[in-house]
């Protein structure tokens, strides 16, 4: 994506990143499930996909978009899934910053995700917090 | 899916969920990079996390709750991917060399009206038996 990327700890709550549309293929699952250890038996029998994996290529899909800052760090995460995602599925993710807590040494971020398929159910949604980069030396 | 007869009777409260052990490596956490698009350098650059308060690069958060997700899985088989939740608290970082184990066990089932939930509690620790993730997860299984 050409274009400067948005610096996450720039955003402020209320932040909507823009829609993105998403396919899990069969190539990307297969090298998601190498990366993870996963055993890709039951996708190949039943077509249907981590939930994992569906949050993984969004969160990879908003970082074209957004960078965060070097040294953040993963603090909690919320994941609720309402119906089975299957291979080439079209799914669209739409996010948005729902909290920023900043103090004198941390300062923390929510970022809010829907997920819906292509016959506009909702099929999950999820919530993550992470502490925005260490400051060196702090 | 649906689990029955016997299987169901198995869900009851202090049931051990399938244990998952893995040793981290650096390809592992470089692999996890290149599939999630976070090449965040406190990942991939050791020499970037030797200047920071952590010291050593760490694991993507996500590959560890894939892992949760995996023991899930085991468990649950596709009562999982169809309908569940995750709660995740990351309480120290993975790092490369670490053996860790995910265990876990059911705390409660739920059986309202046709409806079973199980409720299961899931922690990530390394080969010190410090806590890495602790996970509350949900499962409907009929």
């Amino acid at each position: 994506m050409a274009g400067r990327k948005i610096d996450y700890s720039s955003l402020d709550v209320g932040f909507e990143f823009p829609p993105m549309n998403l396919v899990i293929t069969e190539d990307w699952y297969e090298a998601y499930a190498e990366a993870v250890g996963e055993d890709i038996g039951l996708c190949r029998k039943t077509g249907l996909v981590s939930p994992m994996a569906m949050l993984a290529l969004a969160m990879a899909e908003m970082s074209r978009s957004a960078s965060v800052p070097e040294g953040s760090i993963h603090v909690s995460q919320t994941l609720e899934f309402h119906q089975a995602l299957r291979l080439n599925d079209i799914v669209t993710a739409t996010a948005a910053v729902t909290q920023k807590i900043q103090s004198r040494k941390v300062n923390l971020l929510t970022v809010s995700l829907r997920l819906s398929n292509q016959k506009n159910e909702q099929i999950a949604c999820a919530e993550t917090e992470f502490v925005l980069g260490y400051s060196h030396g702090a | 899916m649906e689990l029955k007869g016997a299987s169901l009777k198995a869900l009851t409260a202090g049931t051990d969920l399938p244990l998952l052990q893995k040793t981290i490596t650096q390809a592992d956490i470089d692999r996890y990079a290149r599939v999630s698009g976070d090449f965040n350098p406190i990942h991939i650059s050791p020499e970037y996390a030797r200047s920071t308060p952590l010291g050593t690069t760490v694991a993507h958060g996500m590959l560890l709750l894939a892992y949760i997700s995996q023991v899930m899985t085991k468990a649950f088989g596709t009562a999982w991917l169809e309908k569940g939740k995750m709660y995740a608290r990351f309480k120290a970082p993975a790092r490369p060399g670490d053996d860790i184990s995910i265990s876990g066990k059911i705390t409660k089932v739920d059986s309202h009206e046709a409806k079973t939930t199980v409720h299961c509690e899931i922690f990530c620790r390394n080969q010190n038996g410090e806590e890495l993730v602790i996970s509350q997860t949900e499962v409907q299984v009929t």
